[in-house]
């Protein structure tokens, strides 16, 4: 018995010693990407000599890990990357870094002006931006040979795709992040900003006369255009438009490799603009690399994600996904690809997603109503909007 | 038994008109036979009628007293066969996903091929490949002795499968017995091993650069499911060991306090365990056990323990306490009496215990998506449940082919203790 | 365990014969209370010990020490008091359940009580960093109030109210430097004295950006590097990170710019910036009320549905699965051991894979079972869309989960069932349907109560279908966006504690647990009074 107990006592004191080296990175990337960044975090311990763990955790993990265990020392060095509109949460909870200090003058004026604010809260840079990303039109061009000119047209293009084995046009209609486009584009928005330009929490205008408008033009997708039937989500359209069933669908680059894997030959473009002269744009998201506030080697991890932020490193990144990168110096060189040029053109003019905490209470009671509004070609769509705006605003 | 088919032909009717009624009057993209359910109800009732009647002349001329009886038996058959058809259909239809080379649940149908395949009814066999399965085990880097181990591992399933044939063809139980002793070991040995040698490092591929690239995390379902077969048999040994010295001073003991103590553990599991997530996860950060398996361990233990005991108590309960008495009239000591009688008589309570507490850790996924943070710690829960909730998508075809590997240990697990575990739940399970 | 002596006769343990004391629960507790004192205190004690010589000891080596302790303590306390030995056979469980079980109930009792959440989280708030512009003794002014984002936290603390903060003083120096010759940078301006240099920025033109060095050691103005630079380095502009010095202040009061502190600053130091601590704590009933508030809305529906869906997903399993055991007991059942076999399929597949597949099955358009239903000319429903079906579709699913469990429980009472009153009643010329009726039903109920019991209590909290089938959709009118249509009590409060739709509110998560617990204890007490199930228990 004494004999297990010392076994046990040397097996415990061993055990438990293995010292943290290198970094840690945690990642939402998967296939084509997580391949760019392990290419990347290899030749960066070439040339550093800092190993560097990659983890993949998902993005919805992503807020929740970092708020219970970064403080208690288990959270990564870095996050790789993570869309701008998840940091408010994390900003205020005081787990992430406050990277003014990485960010030099001249990788700042290479920056978007869009990606600059949107990794901005409380006047602090919290993350340094490595591309930016958001839906575009993208058309089967097997199926649909002829890009849509107008809005009209490209209703009549789906309508007309829209047969006994196909689909003309199909996407995520119940996500809010996605069905924004129609809201946004009527008038309709998130939050006002002020007259420094800042976010205002409580100047909620989803139900607001556009915002009305623009839901109600969801609910003719699929009752009055008859395109978008019942239980279509992310994997029913992207499911269709990889076995070439589905004609068009508004969907961001992040599917661009899944669909050139399939032998598909596409096109991106932005939604065109109605008869009335309604432009169509809504979200983007800018995807940036964070860094923990309570990591234990925050020189490495400073490195790290200076490395990944090198124009040259976006470059090679876009050419892989269609990633339009945040730099201005590799977003230029990378202009002649039609997919990234696609997706450049229908972001212009697109709204970064507001990046303060109240952001996190606005997807759920949003993308609930979007699921109601839709049930029934009847809904009362204002009072339904209003609703989740006093869910939004916590009554 | 005649009476009864008026009234029966009287509620089919109904049921047509009424759903006629609610026969949507739109146009659908679904394929559609019409009257399809009547057809099918029709279908159902002449074959099982059929077999049953065909039965039933069978034994009008073989044994004219038992005829009926064939004749229910007949439809028993086909009802039973029916319940097997809706159990098995989302079964097969994982195993199908898992061969779809494209990835998605929810694909475009085929237009040509039998109506079930046009509808969608069975999935499409055209798009069938390996390729999932490829992508998921092919950056498994096996050392030599672990594939030895694997096959002396599928070798000694051959022979537990050959001693089982053996056993049916009427050979001699008491040497096979022995024979099935050692196989049983070997295949435990094994595996064992097996789940103790595998590493994380193993999953890598060589890039152009011929620099090893560690694997991503769709690709480690081999070192998932060896993290989990870890844990869970961990937690099954942890669980049996603490609670059988518990279970019996309950079951044997007078005590001061042994009521109110059974009481609370009968109600302090009543607490929904998870949602003390916060808390552990406190508990363990001070124990600086976070992101470790001992931790993972210590907790599901924890929250096996009542149940565990009480089940144990039971067990015991039911046994006559004659041994022990007479055991400890010889001058047994009670530890010894605990140790040599009462334990040796107990080990299909104690499988049971154990097999129920592997099983319901094995799909664990909140606590353990919690407590690990490490990717190669990662168990098969956390592992299937990042395929869905990635940010938009589920990658179903990966998802399917992890799923049916992950699902294969805990298959066979189930079904070589398949008597351990249903007999015990008579015994002591569901006592209270 | 050779320190323990065990192998007393059990008549040493009744409570009638005592030696040494009084066998009273209360003395046996404060026995075992003392011993475990002691070994808490030891491990305590030796990691601490072990801590001073390498630091890297993990505090989980102190379980090792106290349970050496815990062993000597126990032998000692077994001499001299010996009824104590039943409960050495109930400490190891004991042991585990207060650590595992009873403490994180305790502190999770304690956070249903606080404001306690993901932005609420005790930790510093680095983004709360506003400027200070002027120090006059326990007065700061500083640069913008808003950046400190006073109104983020609740209770007494609203508004900066006591809340401890931390005030900083300059962290960069600006130099240039003179040479770089194995790994020793010599730079000019020297640093400043007294401070702690970690990390020199530097630029590499070769990657054009600006990386940091660890620095080991400084002398003067010579820098120690804890690396070389991959490749050429520019020399000028070099920027050297101080330790950051940062006192901590509590808050007295925030009023436009102006801050009170509770102790004012040291004199000697520039100080730059300030940031406040997340503080949260005890709010009274403030969760219970936000419940109460919100009953109409999410308590009173959720609970109702959570009783319907725990009932009738007992009632449905167990008329189809005794069905089904009740068939396959037929002896005269060829292949019904193969038939079991098959049936059990369900139970040993983990659930978290083949419910999603139902959730699949279930797609309105796209599902196999509307095109099931299609195929054969039936009406498809919208199962995932329509808060009636969504709820019928996870009482299918569950059937088809349950199924295994409830057909197995029944086909082992039916087993334990004699086969000679069979043959008896047949000798009386009943028919089969009254052997049923009359021998089987009345038999398999007995076995039947406690089986539906632990089913209803399972899945009372019956998490794992929830979450993965519908997780708690389809939205309603009625609902919040934490409780929804579908949600029991279980995901609600998970919603509510885990969810970016709850705010990662763990103290409103931490009491809706709570009122789980209260109404499990509920129902079950009410459990054990219709089965008697402790009855006998209590006479002992």
């Amino acid at each position: 018995m004494k004999k297990y107990l010392i076994i046990l006592v040397t097996v415990l004191l061993t055990s438990g010693f293995a010292l943290a080296q290198g970094i840690t990175v945690w990642t939402h990337f998967g296939d084509a990407d997580l391949e760019w960044l392990q290419n990347e975090a290899t030749a960066f311990e070439a040339a550093f000599g800092v190993p560097v763990n990659i983890v993949r955790v998902d993005l919805g993990e992503i807020k929740q890990k970092m708020l219970l265990s970064a403080p208690e020392g288990e959270a990564a060095d870095l996050i790789v990357p993570i869309p701008h509109d998840q940091i408010g949460e994390m900003a205020v909870g005081g787990v992430l870094a406050d990277m003014t200090q990485f960010a030099t003058s001249s990788y700042l004026a290479d920056l978007s002006d869009q990606a600059r604010l949107a990794f901005t809260f409380n006047n602090k840079l919290f993350g340094l931006p490595m591309y930016v990303e958001g839906p575009a039109l993208i058309i089967n061009t097997d199926l649909v040979p002829e890009v849509p000119q107008t809005f009209e047209d490209f209703i009549a293009l789906a309508q007309a795709n829209t047969t006994a084995d196909t689909f003309g046009f199909l996407y995520d209609i119940g996500n809010f992040y996605f069905s924004y486009i129609w809201l946004r584009s009527n008038g309709g928005y998130v939050f006002d900003r002020d007259a420094n330009g800042d976010l205002v929490p409580t100047a909620l205008g989803v139900n607001n006369e556009g915002a009305v408008k623009g839901a109600e033009l969801i609910k003719k997708f699929r009752y009055d255009y008859g395109l978008i039937p019942e239980g279509t989500d992310y994997g029913v359209a992207d499911g269709l438009f990889i076995d070439g069933a589905l004609g068009m669908i508004y969907n961001g680059p992040w599917a661009i490799a899944n669909y050139r894997d399939a032998g598909l030959n596409i096109e991106v473009m932005p939604v065109p603009a109605a008869a009335d002269g309604t432009e169509f744009s809504g979200f983007m998201g800018v995807q940036g690399v964070l860094m923990n506030e309570f990591s234990t080697n925050k020189v490495d991890a400073a490195n790290f994600a200076k490395w990944l932020i090198r124009p040259d490193a976006q470059v090679s990144l876009a050419q892989l996904t269609g990633k339009i990168p945040s730099s201005n110096s590799a977003a230029a060189q990378v202009a002649d690809d039609p997919v990234i040029a696609g997706f450049a053109a229908a972001l212009a003019n697109a709204e970064p997603m507001p990046n303060i905490p109240e952001m996190g209470n606005v997807w759920g009671p949003m993308g609930d109503s979007l699921t109601v509004i839709l049930e029934s070609p009847d809904s009362n769509v204002s009072e339904i909007l209003d609703r989740a705006a006093a869910q939004i605003l916590g009554n | 038994m005649m009476r009864l088919v008026p009234r029966f032909l009287g509620i089919i009717s109904l049921l047509a008109v009424a759903a006629a009624a609610m026969a949507q009057s739109e146009t659908t993209r679904f394929v559609t036979i019409p009257y399809g359910w009547l057809k099918f109800l029709i279908a159902f009732v002449l074959i099982t009628g059929g077999i049953a009647l065909a039965a039933y002349l069978y034994g009008r001329f073989t044994r004219p007293g038992k005829a009926l009886q064939y004749a229910g038996t007949a439809a028993t058959h086909m009802f039973i066969w029916l319940a097997i058809l809706l159990t098995f259909y989302p079964v097969i239809y994982l195993l199908a996903v898992s061969l779809n080379r494209n990835n998605s649940i929810t694909a475009a149908l085929p237009t040509t091929g039998n109506v079930l395949f046009r509808s969608g009814v069975l999935p499409d066999p055209s798009k069938f490949s390996l390729i999932q399965y490829q992508t998921v085990l092919g950056e498994t880097n096996l050392f030599w002795y672990q594939w030895v181990l694997i096959g002396v591992f599928i070798l000694a399933l051959v022979a537990m499968i050959a001693l089982f044939v053996a056993q049916r063809g009427g050979f001699d139980p008491y040497r096979l017995e022995r024979w099935r002793t050692y196989t049983g070991w070997v295949l435990f040995l094994s595996v064992g091993v097996l789940v103790l040698s595998i590493t994380a490092d193993q999953f890598y591929t060589i890039n152009e650069a011929g620099e090893r690239v560690r694997s991503s995390s769709e690709r480690k379902i081999v070192l998932f499911i060896r993290n989990t077969l870890l844990v869970s048999g961990l937690t099954g040994i942890f669980a049996v060991l603490i609670s059988t010295t518990a279970g019996y001073a309950f079951a044997r003991m007078k005590f001061e306090g042994r009521y109110q103590t059974l009481l609370t553990f009968v109600f302090i599991q009543m607490f929904p365990g998870f949602m003390a997530l916060v808390a552990i996860f406190f508990l363990m950060n001070a124990l600086d056990l976070l992101n470790s398996y001992i931790g993972l361990i210590l907790a599901y233990s924890g929250g096996a323990i009542s149940f565990a005991s009480w089940i144990f108590k039971g067990y015991l309960e039911s046994i006559s306490p004659s041994l022990e008495e007479a055991a400890l009239v010889d001058g047994t000591t009670r530890w010894g009496a605990f140790w040599r009688i009462i334990l040796p008589i107990s080990i299909p309570m104690l499988l049971f215990i154990f097999l129920l507490q592997f099983i319901g850790t094995y799909s664990e996924f909140i606590l353990a998506n919690v407590l690990l943070t490490g990717e190669d710690k990662w168990t098969v829960g956390i592992a299937l449940r990042s395929f869905t909730f990635n940010r938009f998508n589920t990658q179903w075809g990966l998802l399917a082919a992890s799923a049916v590997l992950g699902s294969l240990p805990i298959l066979a697990i189930f079904y070589s203790f398949q008597g351990a575990l249903t007999g015990q739940h008579q015994a002591g399970g569901v006592k209270g | 365990m050779i320190f323990i002596d065990i192998s007393r006769p059990p008549s040493d343990f009744l409570a009638k014969k005592r030696k040494g004391g009084k066998a009273g629960l209360w003395q046996s507790i404060a026995l075992l209370l003392l011993a475990l004192g002691i070994a808490t205190i030891v491990g305590v004690a030796g990691v601490w010990v072990l801590q001073l010589f390498t630091p890297q000891v993990p505090v989980y080596v102190g379980l090792v020490f106290g349970l050496l302790a815990l062993v000597l303590v126990l032998q000692y306390i077994a001499q001299r008091f010996e009824w104590i030995m039943p409960w050495y056979y109930l400490l190891p469980a004991l042991i585990f359940l207060f650590t595992f079980t009873v403490f994180p109930v305790v502190l999770t009792i304690f956070l249903a009580f606080t404001d306690y959440a993901g932005i609420r989280n005790g930790e510093l708030s680095v983004s709360t960093e506003t400027a200070i512009v002027a120090v006059d003794g326990q007065q700061l002014t500083i640069d913008n109030a808003r950046t400190l984002n006073c109104d983020a936290l609740q209770g007494s603390r609203k508004g900066c109210n006591n809340v401890r903060a931390v005030v900083y003083a300059s962290g960069r120096f600006a130099t240039q430097g003179i040479s770089l010759e194995d790994n020793i940078l010599t730079v000019e301006p020297a640093p400043p004295a007294g401070r702690n240099v970690t990390a020199v920025e530097l630029l590499l033109p070769d990657f054009g950006f600006r990386a940091q060095i660890p620095v080991t050691a400084v002398e003067g103005n010579r820098l120690t590097l804890g690396r070389s630079p991959p490749g050429e380095i520019s020399l000028e502009d070099i920027s050297l990170t101080l330790d950051r010095i940062s006192i901590e202040r509590r808050i007295l009061s925030l009023e436009d710019n102006t801050l009170t502190i509770n102790v004012p600053l040291p004199t000697d130091l520039e100080y730059v910036a300030i940031a406040r601590y997340n503080d949260f704590g005890y709010i009274g009933a403030a969760n219970f009320n936000t419940i109460i508030r919100q009953a109409n809305r999410a308590l009173w529906p959720v609970f109702r549905w959570n009783i319907i869906f725990a009932v009738s997903t007992i009632i449905i399993n167990t008329i189809i699965g005794v069905f089904i055991a009740v068939l396959l007991n037929n002896p005269n059942l060829r292949f019904r051991n193969l038939y079991r076999t098959l049936l059990i399929v369900p139970w040993a597949l983990p659930a978290i894979i083949t419910i999603q597949v139902w959730r699949g099955f279930l797609n309105t358009n796209f599902g196999a079972i509307n095109r099931v239903l299609a195929l054969l000319d039936l009406p498809t429903l919208n199962w995932l869309g329509d808060p009636l079906y969504a709820k019928l579709a996870v009482l299918l699913v569950n059937l088809w989960l349950g199924l295994p469990f409830v057909m197995t429980a029944t086909l082992g009472a039916l087993s334990a069932i004699p086969k000679d009153i069979y043959e008896a009643v047949k000798i009386d010329g009943a028919s089969a349907w009254q052997s049923f009726w009359g021998v089987t039903a009345p038999l398999l109920r007995t076995a039947l109560i406690p089986i539906t019991l632990t089913g209803f209590a399972f899945n009372f909290n019956n998490f794992n279908i929830i979450f993965l089938l519908t997780d708690g959709g389809p939205p309603v009118d009625w609902g919040t966006a934490t409780a929804r249509g579908t949600d029991i009590l279980i995901s609600w409060a998970y919603n509510e504690s885990f969810r970016a739709q709850g705010g990662y509110a763990y103290g409103l998560g931490s009491a809706i647990s709570i009122l789980i617990f209260i109404i499990t204890l509920g129902v079950s007490l009410v459990n054990f009074r219709v089965t008697g199930a402790l009855k006998e228990e209590s006479n002992t």
